[in-house]
Parts: structure tokens; C-alpha cells; sequence
């Protein structure tokens, strides 16, 4: 066999390989997000519930997610079907300090993404939120949006007003 | 009517195939999706299974007819259409089965590494599978192209410009495969890199991994640019080396692919310098680069393309010389590397220029200004000084290789500053300087004008200043162009008197030696007579 085709197929049966490894561990990770997304047992802290609350999301759990807040920041006709977190999956959520004022937190939140636009190599890019926190009861909830999360609504049938058409 | 007909059945060959190309690979996605439970997508399976029916037939009817005639017909065999077909169907060929390859690894890739497997399981392996029926229809269409030159029978053997077709097919295959190949380091130096160095500061706690997905593009990009680059490369050494290696190795497309090397090596290595250099002339000049995440990522990526920037130009100059010291400086050679240079040196000018100009901006609102500007001033000057330290060096050298040609008393230096690239190049330089002068010189004399009238200096200092450096700068430039120009005509008016000088010697001396004949002969013909 000449060199050409030797690296020819040493190419092709690597290229093989690393998909039929990928598809097993796909199917190994089939209903796990991330591997890197896990719940932390003391939620004592605020900057734990949100740091949950992420993992909920990145996990699509959405019981747990709702369990998080005092009321879900997205309000109108529609229920709740599942949570959009791509962002956070394919990036990385740096989750800091927070600032305590009595029963209220302020936690700061930072979204590390990589795009591959650039002419050379691609752009990481941060973006900076906040997250509010109360404390009810002794358990912080939180009282803000989620940054970087979005649902999937189901729209609601709103009976119409009687009379009406 | 012979080439008409050709010119019909080879364009509809070739739209037929990529309406074809484009229905194999979306009904293949289409029905994957439905094969592994996911909703059938009635609207695209319609599309592209109606063009998939009517691209077919066209095609194979289209082809075969062609195949027909070129088993009769040597001349249809050699014709220069049935190359450029050939090649365009293994240049499509070759991007099908580099994009889907590419986008089949960067998946698998980030998964294996903890990535995300989005939007769902089911979708992506209906995606991977996707990407794979993709590469594979690719590559079976470079194997359609390699077929159609086994059955051309005159490969490596073509007559006039059919040739240049199959080298230029190899030459842009390598130079995309080395840029995608640049790319990809760019993107693993910074997967590899930037998690070595904590980026977020006051970070607690995490939730996922950002570099999965910058892994996966830089390992997909780096295989498929250096496949390709080595494809290219391997071939072009292959017909080196073969039995038309006198013919082969004297092309322009060769030397043009191995000189793109040359400059893309370059670029990639100035880039990532001049990008070090700027960070670190910040910080020595007491400057903030802000937060890590915003230099350290840029850092990275410079760090990974050094290394490898300075790899592809070693290797592709070492090409280029072993090709110069193997055939000598054919006109090939000189074709190629004399447009190379001539391109280097404008750009190692125009960055150094406008590094310049950033400069002269900063010190005219040093030494005018009352309200030193002590914010932006740093960053100013360490990238214009970064863009000067690395740039002027680039185009010293290059020009000084051009210069040391072109004024030198030989019949090459009178070619070279007769020659047309140098004209263009020469006067191309002043006119645009010249146009940026009238432009900016006027600002500056408009500046002026308010300032004597009374308007006062604090105000118009900023314009002036942002003025003064393109009007000085490009004053430089024309001026220095200007006289390079002179001084071509001057030496090509010493050339001519040197002509003139030598033919009237030689004259003289051919006078003397006819009147010294003349006397031989009287003295001989006095010797005889006696």
C-alpha cells in the first residue's frame, strides 16, 4: 500500500472511530445535559439556589426550576413547558460573590461564551447580570429573571367572556 | 458549433450536479429525521425530492452524453471546457467533503468533551448522520472527477492551458487548507490556553464549560486545513518529482501556492506579534489591558498562531529556495517572487503608515495641547508603536531587496525599473498619498485659518491633531515615492548616456583600428612590391 493511501485510511478509520465513540456517548448521557452541571447540597446560600437553579435549567427540570423562585418571572396566558438554556450549555456561568442586605441578595452572574466569528480564532465575550434573592422562611428564592434562561410557553385557552364571540 | 454544443452540455452537467448535490444531502437530512422518530418535515422533503428528480435525469443524461463523446473524440478528451468541468466538480466536491467532515467532527468532538448535545439527542445524531451522508456525497464526487481524468487520459500530460485548471484546482485547495488550518490553532490555542489562567475574578461557583465548544471548531478546523494543506502539498511534490517534473516544477500556480504560504506564515506571525507586543508595550507604558478575559483570550490566541505562523513560513521559504536552487531563478521564479515582494512591502508600508499616523496624533497633542490627555494616550501609543515595530522591518527589508535590483548598473536593474509592476506600484503609492494630502493637508490649513481668525487653540487642536498625522505621514510617503521615481529616470538617462558614451568609444577605437589596418596593409603592400 502506498503512504497516501496508508494515511488515506488511517484518516478515515480515525475519523470512524471518534463518531461511533461520540453516538456511545451520547447514548450514555441521553437525559443528562451536562456533564459539568451539578446540584450542590447546601442551599443555605444564595449563590448556591442560583447555581441550582442554572443546573435545573441546563437539565430542563422545570419542577425544581419553578421551586427556586417565589413567583416565575414570565407572566401571561401561557404555561411552562420547558426551559431554553443554550447559552448556558454551551458556554460557562460564573456565579460570584453576593451582596447581603438583610433578607435581600444581590448575586452577580457572568456568561463566558466563545463564537467562532473571528478572522483569526473566534471571540470570547462576557455579559454581566444580576440575579435578586429574598429570604422567605429561612430559604432565599429568587425574586428576579433567571439571565441567560428562556422558556418554552404552551399557550393557554382563555375562555371567552360570556356573550362574547 | 462544436463549442457551443460543448459549452451546453458541460454547464448543464455542472448546474444539474449541484441542484443534485443539494437534494441528495437534504432529503438524506430530512429522512434520517423521520427514520429516528422525529416529525416528517412534508414541506423540505417535497422541495428537495422535486428537485432531486428533475436534477437526476439532467445530470445523467448530461454526463453520459459527454462521457459519449469523449470516448469518441481525443480532441473532446483534451478540450480546456471538459478540464474546467472537471476540476469545478472536484473543487465542489472537495468543499462538500471538507465543510461536512469538519462540521461532523467539531460535533462529535464536543460532545465527547462534555459539550452539549443540542437541541436534543434525537437531533443531533439526525444532524451527525446528516454530516456524514454529506462528507460522503462529497467525496463521492471528487471520486466522479478523479474518474473523468482517468478516462481523459492525459493527466499531468495536458496540452496549453487545460493544465492550468488542474494546477489551480491543487494550489487553492492547499491555500484554503492552510488558512482553515491557521484558524483552527487560533481556536485550540484558546481552548487550551485561556481555562489555564482564571478569567472572572470573585467567581465562586460554576455551572458548565465554555471551551467544549471552541475545542471542537479547533480540532475540526486544524484536521480538515491540514488534510487539505498536505493533500496539496503531497501533490504538487508528487508532480515535482514525476516524469513531467522539468514542465511541472516551473509554474506559475506552484510558486504562487508556495509563496502564498510564504506570506500567509507571515502575516499570521507579525498578527500574533504585533498583538503580544501591543499588550506588552500597554503595560510597560503603565497602562491597564482591563480584565482578564478581556486580553488574556487575545493572548492566547496569539501565543498558539506564533509558533505555527512562523512553521508555514519556514517551511514554504524553504520550498521556494530548494525550487530556486534546484532550477536557478527562472523567469517563473522571478514572476512569482517579484509580485510577492512588491505586495509585502505595500502592506509592511501602509501598517507602518498608519501606525505613524496614530503616533504623530499622540505627540502633536503632547507638545500642543494644555489638557494632556492621560486616559487614552497609552493604549494610542503602544499600538502605534507595536504596528511601527513590527511592520517597518517587513517593509525595509522587502523594499531594500527590490531597491538593491532595481538601481543597480545591470541590464536586470534597467528591466526592473522599466518593468510595469514597479510603474503601478510606484505610482500607484503617490497617487494615493497625493489624494490623502490635497485631503488632509487642506484640514490641517482649514485648522489653521480658524485659529488665526480667532477661534480658539484648545478648540481646534483635536481636529488639528487627528489631521496633522495622515497629512505628514502621506507628505512623507509621496515625497519619498516622488523621488524614488526621479531617480529611476535619472538612472535610466545615465544608462542611455552610458550607451552613448561606450558606442562613441567604440567608434573611435574602430576608426583607429581601421586606419592602423590601413597601414598594415600599405606597409605589406611595400614589402611585396619589393
Amino acid at each position: 500500500m502506498r503512504r497516501e493511501d496508508r494515511l488515506f485510511w488511517a484518516v478515515l478509520v480515525g475519523l470512524v472511530v471518534v463518531l461511533v465513540v461520540a453516538g456511545i456517548a451520547v447514548a450514555a448521557r441521553r437525559g443528562e445535559a451536562s456533564p459539568f452541571a451539578s446540584y450542590l447540597p447546601d442551599e443555605s446560600r444564595p449563590e448556591v439556589v442560583v447555581h441550582n437553579a442554572y443546573v435545573a435549567a441546563v437539565q430542563n427540570d422545570v419542577d425544581r426550576f419553578r421551586s427556586y423562585f417565589k413567583r416565575l418571572p414570565w407572566r401571561g396566558g401561557a404555561e411552562l413547558r420547558g426551559l431554553y438554556a443554550y447559552e448556558v450549555k454551551a458556554g460557562q456561568v460564573h456565579i460570584g460573590t453576593p451582596t447581603i442586605s438583610g433578607d435581600t441578595a444581590r448575586v452577580p452572574v457572568m456568561l463566558v461564551r466563545q463564537v467562532g466569528n473571528g478572522l483569526f480564532g473566534g471571540d470570547i465575550y462576557v455579559q454581566e447580570q444580576t440575579v435578586t434573592l429574598v429570604r422567605e422562611d429561612g430559604r432565599w428564592v429568587i425574586t428576579s429573571e433567571l439571565p441567560f434562561v428562556y422558556p418554552e410557553l404552551e399557550p393557554v385557552m382563555i375562555p371567552a367572556p360570556p356573550g362574547g364571540d | 458549433m462544436r463549442t457551443a454544443q460543448r459549452w451546453y452540455i458541460y454547464v448543464m452537467a455542472y448546474a444539474s450536479l449541484v441542484a443534485l448535490t443539494s437534494g441528495v444531502i437534504n432529503v438524506a437530512s430530512v429522512l434520517i429525521a423521520y427514520a429516528l422518530g422525529l416529525p416528517l418535515d412534508r414541506d423540505a422533503l417535497a422541495l428537495w425530492a422535486g428537485v432531486l428528480v428533475v436534477a437526476l435525469p439532467l445530470h445523467v443524461a448530461h454526463a453520459l452524453w459527454a462521457d459519449g463523446r469523449a470516448r469518441q473524440d481525443e480532441g473532446e478528451r483534451r478540450a480546456e471546457l471538459r478540464k474546467v468541468y472537471t476540476y469545478t466538480v472536484a473543487a465542489m466536491g472537495t468543499f462538500v467533503l471538507a465543510l461536512y467532515t469538519a462540521r461532523a467532527v467539531r460535533a462529535s468532538v464536543q460532545v465527547l468533551l462534555g459539550g452539549p448535545v443540542e437541541p436534543q439527542v434525537t437531533a443531533w445524531i439526525t444532524n451527525v448522520l446528516s454530516y456524514v451522508v454529506g462528507a460522503v456525497w462529497g467525496g463521492v464526487l471528487v471520486w466522479n472527477a478523479s474518474r473523468i481524468t482517468r478516462m481523459n487520459g492525459d493527466y499531468v500530460a495536458e496540452v496549453g492551458r487545460a493544465a492550468s485548471w488542474r494546477r489551480l484546482y491543487v494550489m487553492l485547495t492547499g491555500v484554503v487548507g492552510l488558512f482553515l488550518l491557521l484558524r483552527g490553532i487560533t481556536h485550540l490555542g484558546q481552548a487550551l490556553l485561556v481555562p489555564l489562567v482564571p478569567m472572572i475574578p470573585g467567581s465562586v461557583l460554576t455551572v458548565g464549560r465554555w471551551w467544549p465548544e471552541a475545542l471542537g471548531q479547533g480540532v475540526s478546523l486544524t484536521l480538515v486545513g491540514l488534510g487539505l494543506w498536505r493533500w496539496a502539498w503531497g501533490t504538487l511534490d508528487r508532480w515535482g518529482t514525476g516524469p513531467a517534473a522539468g514542465q511541472e516544477r516551473l509554474t506559475i500556480a506552484r510558486q504562487a501556492f508556495y509563496y502564498a504560504g510564504v506570506a500567509m506564515g507571515l502575516g499570521a506571525f507579525l498578527l500574533a506579534l504585533a498583538q503580544l507586543l501591543r499588550q506588552g508595550l500597554i503595560g510597560l507604558l503603565g497602562g491597564s489591558l482591563g480584565p482578564t478575559w478581556e486580553w488574556w483570550p487575545d493572548a492566547a490566541q496569539s501565543l498558539a498562531l506564533l509558533p505555527v505562523g512562523a512553521w508555514a513560513w519556514h517551511v514554504h521559504r524553504a520550498r521556494v529556495l530548494k525550487d530556486v536552487a534546484r532550477e536557478g531563478m527562472t523567469r517563473f521564479h522571478l514572476a512569482v517572487g517579484r509580485f510577492y515582494t512588491y505586495v509585502i512591502s505595500a502592506v509592511g508600508m501602509a501598517v507602518t503608515w498608519a501606525g505613524a499616523v496614530t503616533l504623530i496624533r499622540v505627540a502633536t497633542l503632547a507638545l500642543l495641547g494644555t489638557n494632556w490627555p492621560t486616559t487614552w494616550w497609552r493604549e494610542a501609543t503602544a499600538t502605534g508603536l507595536a504596528m511601527v515595530l513590527v511592520a517597518a522591518p517587513v517593509w525595509l527589508w522587502h523594499w531594500r531587496q527590490i531597491q538593491m535590483v532595481a538601481w543597480a548598473h545591470t541590464p536586470e536593474g534597467a528591466a526592473e525599473r522599466a518593468s510595469r509592476l514597479r510603474r503601478v506600484y510606484l505610482y500607484g503609492v503617490s497617487l494615493v498619498a497625493g489624494l490623502i494630502v490635497l485631503v488632509f493637508l487642506g484640514q490641517v490649513a482649514h485648522q489653521v485659518w480658524l485659529w488665526i481668525l480667532g477661534e480658539p487653540f484648545s478648540q481646534v487642536l483635536n481636529r488639528l491633531a487627528s489631521a496633522a498625522g495622515p497629512a505628514v505621514m502621506a507628505l512623507a510617503v509621496w515625497a519619498y515615492h516622488m523621488w524614488v521615481l526621479r531617480r529611476d529616470g535619472a538612472l535610466a538617462r545615465e544608462g542611455q548616456e552610458d550607451r552613448d558614451a561606450r558606442r562613441a568609444a567604440l567608434l573611435a577605437e574602430r576608426e583607429r583600428l581601421r586606419q592602423r589596418l590601413a597601414e598594415i596593409e600599405e606597409e605589406l603592400a611595400r614589402y611585396e612590391a619589393e
